[in-house]
């Protein structure tokens, strides 16, 4: 039983991320395209 | 905020001067000078000019001269002093702090010629991560990074690299536009110093422009190694610009050239001055009298744009931007002068009239066009300058690079070196790669053995093992693959090769359409298709720039390499490196051959000329190769833990649910699941190209990312027998279908994967990009149809033999 129960909420958090993603997409945001984040770290001078 | 901002009545400390040459220097001699207060006293009948009061006595600015003196109220450094933690401090000791927040940030811009390592300059200064390669074109717009060198805290921005800044190329004009409206404190011209005496070109440009600037010596370890000697301070003297030597790549000088800058922004750099580069009696006397007409025009918003000179020398190398510049506030003036009831003799354009005439007139004495004559001028004052401070060391890398090229850039030979390249990097992809890959094999396999004694049986455990472990583990074990074909990439960018590919397939891209400078996106795409659709912003050329917009996704991208490596290892043991640089090859051809069809019907403009640049051969550094791979390591591996994840979850749902009411085989419970009923939806479409309704799903769920094709096979291929075994053998040994892959519709599926639609981060960088959401879907539409054919003739070729 609790089994089924964490299962359910693994695959609905899944959707729940999938639709949230999808929606960033269409208002034109790409997703999962690690190369065009910007990652800032501290200048090495 | 800056001073035509405050307030009437307001009293105002100056943090910066902003701006540069006479009016500066008017400004400051004037007492509008860094820690000074500023009463704004009161406002002209029409707002302009305003009345200040400095050092005791009064003068008068205008708005648009004001707009140019950085400024920190007295208000806010009241409210400042209340928010310091220690209320002991004396009013002077605030107005101190506030300036050093205030007035110690340094705009930097970051220009050169292409290729000449601003970029991983940049990326050294400011731990920034921009893309770097051995070749033109990388950087397509302006990107800024903040970091802190002493007191001071650096805004820099990383710019296009351009040759000159005369409004001949989009980036030429993006340089200049981006110098005159952001009026940067200082810029650095970083200089390839191997290429000196062409890189000083663009610092002949930047002096007329009459900016401050600094010159970075970029990879001067090379120009020691050849033996050359630099006399870069006497050169320095001479042009009135401090040369710092540096070498990017390693950190070496930064902390010279930062304090320099430091010093240039304080006005206090020995070296430092304007000069006037001297183009000979004639066009001097020409510039005067175009300066004479501008300044009869006399409005400080022009010269505090541009500075008369570099406009009356732009004029006289008829640059249409500066004249459609010069025509348009020459016309504001009068306008504003009859509003002033002050009548104005000169006719708006008299500017333009009078630059006309001085080029017939030059023309005539020179029996050439202006803008050569001052082009040889500029080198003429490169030249004499480097003469009196370079002195060669007989070692001629540029006779190596020439030697090596003589073979890899060879009509004949090019090509075959080029496919020996990459058939070697796929052999060492695989080879090399089959080590690491059999013991993440292995741990996954034992992972999913360790677990599945562990726990204990139902919906939790099945999760875990078939859909998280064989999803993501499914995809996880080409990590090596991706990281060891990065390293070649790499190796390949850093060294000159990349720019060498380019050059060897201009001449396909000129029968096909394109030139070769369309190759460089397209070389990027085999990384990943978004930078590779992004980078296409370097081609002037509308038309060219959508067309390569549109065959950039059938440049196979390293998303797509598993799937190559299941297929290949399940059913082209033998010749697994063939295999893949035969997709790749064939990828090529298609992007090709679409070019060539959309030239004929949709582009049909022709091309802009463009001269392909081919820097020397440099030895790649093990940091930077490390870099690069640990770079994609780290993003695959994110990948995995993202969107990986979620899709073998979701597929895992839809292919474990409904439970069935009796007991079935593991193959009949899946094709009665909800994925197996929409796989099954979809099957008569794909049945023709040999595939069942679970490569089917694959390709679906694949729309979102390409390393999804085996994570979704990974979870549909689960058997009852063998969970040790891997997918290759699974897919090898799958005898539940009707439909079981042959060599032939495997190989179709390969290409399937490669041609159909671009996953969903290249459609939507496609949209942005073109503008039009037209050719995205123009270009998933044909991609789609193609790949249906392509699989088609395949599979039926191999149901033929």
């Amino acid at each position: 039983m609790i089994q089924e129960i964490i299962t359910y909420i693994i695959v609905a958090l899944a959707v729940a991320f999938t639709v949230f993603r999808l929606i960033k997409t269409l208002k034109g945001n790409p997703p999962e395209c690690e190369c065009c984040k910007k990652k800032r770290k501290k200048s090495r001078l | 905020m800056n001073l035509s901002e405050v307030e009437i009545g307001g009293v105002a400390i100056i943090t910066k001067i902003i701006g540069r040459g006479t009016f500066r220097k008017r400004i400051m001699e004037m007492g509008f000078i860094k820690g000074k207060s500023v009463h704004v006293v009161k406002q002209a009948p029409l707002n302009d000019p305003v009345e200040y009061e400095i050092m005791g006595y009064h003068v008068s600015l205008r708005k648009s001269e004001a707009k140019m003196i950085e400024v920190v109220t007295m208000e806010h450094i009241s409210k400042a002093a209340l928010e310091y933690p220690n209320p002991n401090l004396t009013l002077d000791e605030v107005i101190g702090r506030e300036l050093k927040d205030h007035g110690n940030i340094i705009n930097v811009a970051l220009v050169g010629n292409p290729n000449c390592g601003k970029t991983t300059f940049y990326n050294y200064a400011s731990g920034s991560k921009e893309r770097v390669g051995n070749y033109s074109g990388v950087t397509v717009d302006a990107k800024t990074a903040k970091f802190t060198f002493k007191d001071y805290t650096f805004n820099i921005t990383d710019l296009p690299g351009t040759y000159s800044l005369t409004a001949y190329s989009a980036e030429e004009i993006y340089v200049r536009r981006f110098i005159t409206e952001n009026h940067p404190d200082v810029v650095i011209n970083m200089l390839d110093s191997s290429n000196l005496e062409r890189n000083m070109f663009l610092t002949t440009q930047l002096i007329d422009m009459d900016v401050r600037v600094v010159a970075a010596l970029n990879m001067y370890d090379e120009l020691e190694a050849k033996g050359d000697k630099l006399d870069y301070i006497s050169l320095g003297k001479m042009l009135g610009i401090p040369f710092i030597p540096v070498v990017s790549n390693k950190g070496k000088g930064f902390g010279v050239l930062f304090d320099t800058i430091i010093k240039i922004f304080e006005d206090n750099s020995p070296t430092y001055r304007h000069i006037h580069i001297n183009y000979g009696e004639e066009i001097e006397a020409s510039v005067k009298k175009i300066q004479d007409k501008i300044y009869l025009h006399n409005d400080n918003e022009i010269l505090n744009t541009l500075p008369s000179r570099f406009m009356a020398l732009k004029l006289l190398e008829k640059d249409a931007e500066i004249e459609k510049f010069v025509s348009q506030n020459t016309v504001d003036i009068q306008h504003e002068h009859q509003k002033q009831n002050v009548t104005h003799v000169d006719n708006p354009s008299c500017i333009i009239e009078e630059a006309k005439e001085e080029i017939k007139k030059l023309e005539s004495i020179y029996n050439a066009d202006t803008e050569s004559v001052i082009t040889d001028r500029r080198y003429g004052f490169i030249g004499g300058a480097l003469k009196e401070t370079f002195k060669s060391g007989g070692v001629n890398t540029r006779k190596r690079t020439d030697k090596v090229d003589y073979i890899i850039t060879h009509r004949i030979w090019g090509f075959p070196v080029f496919l020996a390249v990459i058939f070697l990097m796929f052999e060492a992809t695989f080879i090399l790669g089959q080590y690491p890959m059999d013991w993440i094999e292995a741990f996954v396999e034992w992972l999913g053995g360790f677990i599945g004694e562990q726990m204990p049986e139902g919906m939790l455990k099945d999760l875990i093992i078939d859909g998280i472990i064989g999803g993501v583990g499914g995809v996880i074990v080409f990590l090596p693959n991706i990281v060891i074909l990065f390293m070649f990439i790499s190796l390949m960018e850093d060294s000159g090769y990349m720019a060498r590919v380019a050059f060897i397939m201009d001449k396909i891209m000129h029968k096909i359409g394109l030139h070769g400078k369309s190759f460089i996106p397209l070389i990027m795409g085999f990384g990943c298709n978004v930078p590779g659709i992004m980078a296409t912003r370097t081609l002037e050329n509308r038309s060219d720039r959508l067309l390569t917009m549109m065959i950039s996704p059938y440049m196979s991208c390293s998303a797509r390499l598993p799937l190559y490596t299941v297929i290949t290892a399940a059913f082209f043991t033998t010749h697994q490196a063939l295999i893949t640089t035969s997709v790749y090859a064939f990828g090529i051809i298609m992007a090709a051959l679409t070019a060539i069809l959309l030239r004929k019907t949709a582009f049909k403009s022709q091309d802009a000329p463009f001269v392909m640049e081919l820097p020397p051969y440099r030895i790649p550094t093990v940091k930077s190769v490390l870099k690069h791979m640990w770079e994609k390591a780290a993003q695959y591996l994110k990948k995995m833990g993202g969107v990986i994840l979620i899709a073998s979850i979701i597929i895992w749902a839809l292919g474990y649910f409904p439970r069935p009411d009796k007991e079935v085989d593991e193959y009949t419970r899946q094709e009665n699941s909800y994925i197996g009923r929409m796989g099954k939806f979809i099957e008569p479409v794909i049945e023709p190209l040999g595939f069942d309704w679970r490569l089917g799903i694959s390709i679906f769920t694949g729309v979102a990312a390409k390393e999804i094709v085996v994570s979704t096979m990974g979870v549909l291929y689960q058997s009852e027998e063998s969970n040790t075994e891997s997918l290759s053998e699974k897919l090898k040994n799958d005898k539940n279908t009707s439909l079981p892959l042959t060599p032939f519709s495997a190989y179709g599926f390969m290409i399937f994967v490669l041609i159909y639609f671009p996953c969903i981060a290249t459609a939507t960088a496609m949209i942005k990009e073109a503008g039009q959401k037209r050719w995205a879907f123009i270009s998933i539409a044909y991609s789609v149809l193609m790949a249906w054919i392509f699989a088609f003739l395949i599979n039926m070729i191999g149901k033929m033999l």
